[in-house]
């Protein structure tokens, strides 16, 4: 049993030290993993949403903080990539609105190639024929088919809105066969 | 004697019967689970041109027998049209959702781009689900204001 000491006194040592070690390994790493989960775009989605002049200031707190060199460029990086996230965020609304503008805003003459106008007028009459008379048939269903791929999407829009809105206002009926709108 | 044992066996066939009987219904009831009549969710509206809603079953409006109703919604993706925009064009999404009544009443309404969470919501919507769409009109575009998708055990099915 006495000769056994010194050897267990030994690996206990030698335990102690790989975790320690380990544990030591794990701290330096911990950082570097959350730095590379940002910088190869992991969490892109809510930090495009997340307020980043604040999510910036906490960057720029702990890159102060950080005794490594490494770490507060990779932090400042960070930072930089939040603000393009934020400013990358506020471009694609600006550009959803820009684009829902076109599509809801109506069109001009001017707009318009000749058969695309030549359709728009072949479809403002079966519409407002419609709402006139108050039915939506089959008929019109079809005439609408004819010309409706050839039609500006904002053209197309406000055609549909203004059946739309006869319709919810309850001077439209539908009689066709198919779903109304085209 | 021999008349009154018929009897008592008889009587002892007809009472296991019922019981037997008794035991089927019950279990039939048991796994037939709870079921909205599909009459009682069919396409109704309320409100007006300026502000209203609409809703119904999928299924009851399919099953309803006056050759009219429908409801649903419809959602698109709008990509670039040519090349020289892949870089810069951002794709955007919008849909519509409608109702047709027992008598040929409509109602619909336009999920705006802005919408990309009801895009969410449109996709949840399967044969079977119950919808009740709100909507309001502003500059002669009728936008819809909320989408609830029910999609519950007891919904009526969509057959044929």
């Amino acid at each position: 049993m006495m000769k056994r000491l010194p050897i267990l006194l030994t690996g206990m040592i030698v335990g102690a030290g790989l975790l320690h070690g380990a544990s030591v390994l794990y701290d330096a790493r911990k950082p570097a993993h959350a730095a590379d989960r940002a910088v190869d775009g992991d969490v892109a989605a809510p930090a495009a949403e997340a307020p980043a002049p604040a999510l910036a200031a906490a960057a720029v707190r702990l890159a102060a903080a950080a005794p490594d060199a490494n770490l507060a460029a990779r932090l400042e990086h960070i930072e930089q990539r939040l603000d393009g996230l934020a400013t990358s965020g506020e471009a694609r609304r600006a550009e959803q609105a820009r684009a829902e503008e076109t599509l809801t805003g109506g069109a001009t003459p001017e707009d318009r190639e000749p058969q695309q106008q030549t359709a728009f007028d072949r479809a403002q009459t079966i519409v407002d024929g419609a709402i006139r008379g108050g039915l939506w048939t089959d008929n019109e269903q079809s005439a609408m088919r004819e010309v409706a791929a050839t039609l500006l999407p904002a053209d197309r829009f406000a055609l549909k809105m203004k059946l739309s809105v006869a319709g919810n206002d309850g001077k439209l009926r539908d009689t066709a066969s198919q779903p109304m709108f085209f | 004697m021999f008349n009154g044992k018929k009897l008592t066996v008889g009587k002892g066939l007809l009472i296991s019967g019922g019981a037997l009987a008794l035991v089927a219904g019950v279990g039939g009831i048991v796994h037939a689970g709870y079921k909205v009549t599909p009459s009682a969710w069919e396409v109704s509206f309320s409100g007006s041109a300026s502000s209203g809603s609409f809703a119904g079953a999928l299924g009851s409006a399919r099953a309803s027998s006056d050759g009219y109703q429908y409801i649903g919604c419809e959602a698109g993706w709008f990509g670039p049209a040519s090349s020289a925009v892949t870089a810069t064009f951002t794709p955007t999404t919008y849909g519509y959702c409608y109702a047709r009544d027992r008598s040929g009443n409509v109602r619909s309404c336009y999920l705006s781009a802005h919408s990309n969470d009801a895009m969410t919501t449109l996709s949840t919507i399967n044969q079977d689900s119950y919808l009740a769409v709100s909507y309001f009109t502003v500059s002669g575009n009728v936008y819809c204001s909320s989408v609830w998708v029910d999609n519950y055990s007891h919904n009526p099915v969509k057959t044929n």
